[in-house]
Order: C-alpha cells, then sequence, then structure tokens
C-alpha cells in the first residue's frame, strides 16, 4: 500500500472511531440525579365545616348521607391462613342508636336518621360520628353462608323480609371518643368505641383506633340538572373477634372493617 | 435469517473479534513507514499483526464450539447461526496461519475492514436517526473498544515470542 493511502484509510479509520465514542456518549455518568423526594410529608386541610342539619332536602348546607352509594365493607382471611374471605352489609347507618331506639323497624328503607356526625376539616376536636350495622345482613354474595352458617356463628337471627333489626343481637355500632390529625399524612387518626354482642351473653364496648381518609368536597354538575356537592369519608380499622366470642374456625382472629362514606347536600 | 436478539449478540461478537483490528493494523503501519522504523522488534510487530488475527479467529472458532457443545453436527451450527456468510467470513481469518496469506499482511487487513464497516454501520444508522436505541451504539463502542484491548493484548503476546525467538532467548 502507498504511505498517501495508508494515511487516507488511517485517517478514516481514526475519525470514525472517535466518532463511535462521541456518538455513543449517552452523559449517564456526568448527568446528575434529580434532588431525592422530600421526606417531609405535603399536608394541606382546608378549613371546611360539614354537618348534616336535620337532612332537609334542598338545603344545600346540610349534608346527606348518600347510603345507595356507600359501603361497609369486612374482610378477613379465610380459615385464618388462606386467601381473604369478604363481604359487605346491606343495611347501616350514621346514627347513634340508643338503647331505647334498638328495636325492630317495619321498613325497607333508613328506619333512623343518619344525623349523628359532624366533621371538621381543620378541627378535629370537634369532628365526630356515630355509625351502626344490622349483623344478620351481612353480604359475601353466597346465600349458603349469608343465610346460613354466618347467622349462627355471628349470634345472630336471620332477616325477617321488610323489617330492619336493629335489637341488640344484630347491631354492632361504633362511636368515636377522639378524632385527631394524623402528623404524617393528610388523614386523621379516630379512637372508637365498637359495641357488639357478637356470641357473649351482654354486648362488650371495646376502644380501637383507626385511620380516617377525607375525600375532598367537590361540586358536580352533569348535563342539564342542578349541580351539587359530594364529598367522601373513608374509615378503615380492625378488631379480634374473638374478643366477641366468635368461635368459627372458618376466619382469622383479625377482621378487617372499611367504612366508604359518601354524602351530598342535595 | 435474522433472528432479533440472538442476531444481535452475534453481531457483537463479530465486532469483539474482528473489528478492532484494522485500526491497529493501519496505525503500526503508518507509524513504521512515517518513523521510518526497520528495527527487529519493528519488523516482528509487523510480522505478527496477521497471526495476532489468526489467532483472533482461533479464539471465535473456540467461541463458536462451545456455543454448539455438545452436539457438533453441521445442522447444529447452521441451526444457531443468523449470519452464516459472515461467520464463514470470520472464520476465513485462519488461513492467516498460512505462511503465503501471513506474509501479506494487507490480506488480513482487507479482511477486516468488513467487519470494521459493520461498526461503521452501526455509526451510522444511530446518527441518521435509523436506529434510536442509543443503548445500541454503547454496546458497539463497547465491543470496539474491547476488540481493541483483545489485539493490543495479542500483539503484545505475540510479538513478545516472535521477538524473542528470533533473539533465541527461549
Amino acid at each position: 500500500m502507498k504511505l498517501l493511502t495508508n494515511r487516507t484509510l488511517m485517517v478514516f479509520l481514526v475519525i470514525f472511531s472517535v466518532y463511535g465514542y462521541i456518538a455513543s456518549c449517552t452523559h449517564d455518568n456526568v448527568s446528575p440525579l434529580p434532588d431525592p423526594a422530600s421526606n417531609t410529608p405535603v399536608i394541606t386541610r382546608g378549613t371546611s365545616v360539614l354537618l348534616p342539619g336535620t337532612m332537609t332536602a334542598g338545603d344545600s348546607t346540610q349534608w346527606k348521607l348518600d347510603k345507595a352509594h356507600s359501603n361497609v365493607m369486612w374482610s378477613t382471611n379465610y380459615v385464618g391462613a388462606a386467601g381473604l374471605l369478604t363481604g359487605r352489609f346491606n343495611q347501616f347507618g350514621m346514627h347513634n342508636v340508643i338503647d331505647a331506639e334498638m328495636t325492630t323497624y317495619t321498613t325497607t328503607g333508613q328506619p333512623l336518621k343518619d344525623t349523628s356526625w359532624a366533621f371538621y376539616e381543620n378541627d378535629p376536636a370537634k369532628t365526630y360520628f356515630n355509625g351502626y350495622v344490622q349483623i344478620n345482613q351481612s353480604n359475601t354474595g353466597e346465600p349458603g353462608r349469608d343465610g346460613g352458617c354466618n347467622i349462627s356463628a355471628l349470634g345472630t337471627v336471620p332477616i325477617t323480609a321488610g323489617v330492619q333489626n336493629l335489637t341488640v343481637t344484630n347491631l354492632a355500632k361504633i362511636k368515636t371518643t377522639k378524632v385527631e390529625f394524623d402528623p404524617l399524612s393528610n388523614d386523621y387518626i379516630v379512637t372508637l368505641n365498637l359495641t357488639w354482642k357478637g356470641n357473649l351473653a351482654a354486648p362488650l364496648t371495646q376502644s380501637l383506633v383507626g385511620r380516617l381518609k377525607y375525600i375532598k368536597k367537590t361540586y358536580v354538575q352533569f348535563g342539564t340538572a342542578a349541580g351539587y356537592s359530594v364529598f367522601g369519608l373513608q374509615l378503615k380499622f380492625q378488631f379480634n373477634c374473638r374478643d366477641f366470642g366468635i368461635t368459627s374456625t372458618s376466619i382469622s382472629d383479625k377482621i378487617d372493617i372499611e367504612c366508604n362514606m359518601n354524602f351530598n347536600n342535595k | 435469517m435474522e433472528n432479533g436478539f440472538i442476531a444481535y449478540l452475534q453481531q457483537l461478537e463479530f465486532l469483539l473479534f474482528f473489528s478492532g483490528y484494522a485500526l491497529l493494523y493501519i496505525l503500526i503501519i503508518n507509524i513504521s513507514e512515517t518513523r521510518k522504523y526497520t528495527s527487529l522488534f519493528f519488523q516482528t510487530l509487523i510480522r505478527s499483526l496477521p497471526l495476532c488475527y489468526a489467532l483472533a479467529g482461533s479464539l471465535y472458532l473456540g467461541l463458536l464450539l462451545k456455543n454448539i457443545y455438545p452436539v457438533y453436527t453441521i445442522g447444529n451450527l447452521s441451526q444457531k447461526l443468523q449470519y452464516p456468510l459472515l461467520t464463514i467470513w470470520g472464520l476465513l481469518s485462519l488461513l492467516c496461519w498460512i505462511p503465503l496469506f501471513r506474509k501479506k499482511g494487507v490480506y488480513s487487513f482487507l479482511h477486516s475492514l468488513l467487519f470494521f464497516f459493520l461498526f461503521v454501520k452501526g455509526i451510522i444508522h444511530f446518527s441518521t436517526g435509523q436506529s434510536a436505541d442509543k443503548q445500541m451504539v454503547r454496546n458497539h463502542l463497547t465491543m470496539y473498544t474491547l476488540s481493541l484491548l483483545l489485539y493490543l493484548v495479542l500483539l503484545i503476546l505475540m510479538t513478545s515470542l516472535s521477538y524473542f525467538r528470533k533473539k533465541k532467548l527461549f
């Protein structure tokens, strides 16, 4: 090969080699990673005060429980070791059921007004709520379980059509005793009393701690219909069913409860 | 014939075993011609170049044999090869063991240019936007760098062996 040819080739080869290194440079080693996210939670709380009043229809200052779009769900591990057994209570409400009201009601609607609650977004000391479920209205989607073993295992009585049974054997209720800010999130830490007879001789009241999440108030409007506002409250807590005399080995000791309550001001 | 990822890996193998030779060869030839190096060491260095290429080809053959282990049949080999023509071309580097080809070092250079163009093709594809994957170019460059290092090591090895043999040191 002539020197010139060699030189030309060399230049060609060197240029392409150098260009290759430049083109392949990803700068991965020099581009700094973004700063780590702050570990301090961003907590923003509004000043909403949400009260039920007398639940007068059409009064937008009074908030009504939208039971049709709310639910109370339970879940527990099957035989305490396998996957989740889940279900919901078809009948529940937000009323402080006093002894005098613990009876049966012949109605298909809410037997008592859902007015025993108040929510102050920025003042949890004023926030409180009461709630109840009818134990025999547990719905797992398996009629054989709901109307069968669940009735005896939970120490209650079968459903009577058209009757709301709020008697002591069929009623589990909660009542908050303290609501405070969760320092690590937008949620609230709730201390509540769970009262339920279960399979015991008399109702037992147990103090539990749960977490309350507030889903902020929002104005909605669909089509030409009048707009309205909605908000949600989600409460989660856990209790030990053995404390209430439940001995069924089909379920775990621990029962998780999740209440998703939706409200509107229609 | 191409089979996605396997084909890509085989391309990288070609680059590793053959692409670095062209640049090394042309650099050494140019340096020796411009500086008029005529010492025994430099003559040995230049004569060792085709041997290095043959040795790299032998290593590539070893890799092929390892890949088809334990079924050493043409059928198995052809089934695993995504670029049979390129593979045959690569194995032709073994001819550099034969003195006839070894004496004409330019043959080994011309032979390796094909693999250098394979490397260039990858760079051009990326530069012209036909291939958007920068990691692929990076892989090409990694293999090219390793190939240069491989040939440097082989060159040092072969030159030392030849040099010391001529000096009758062993």
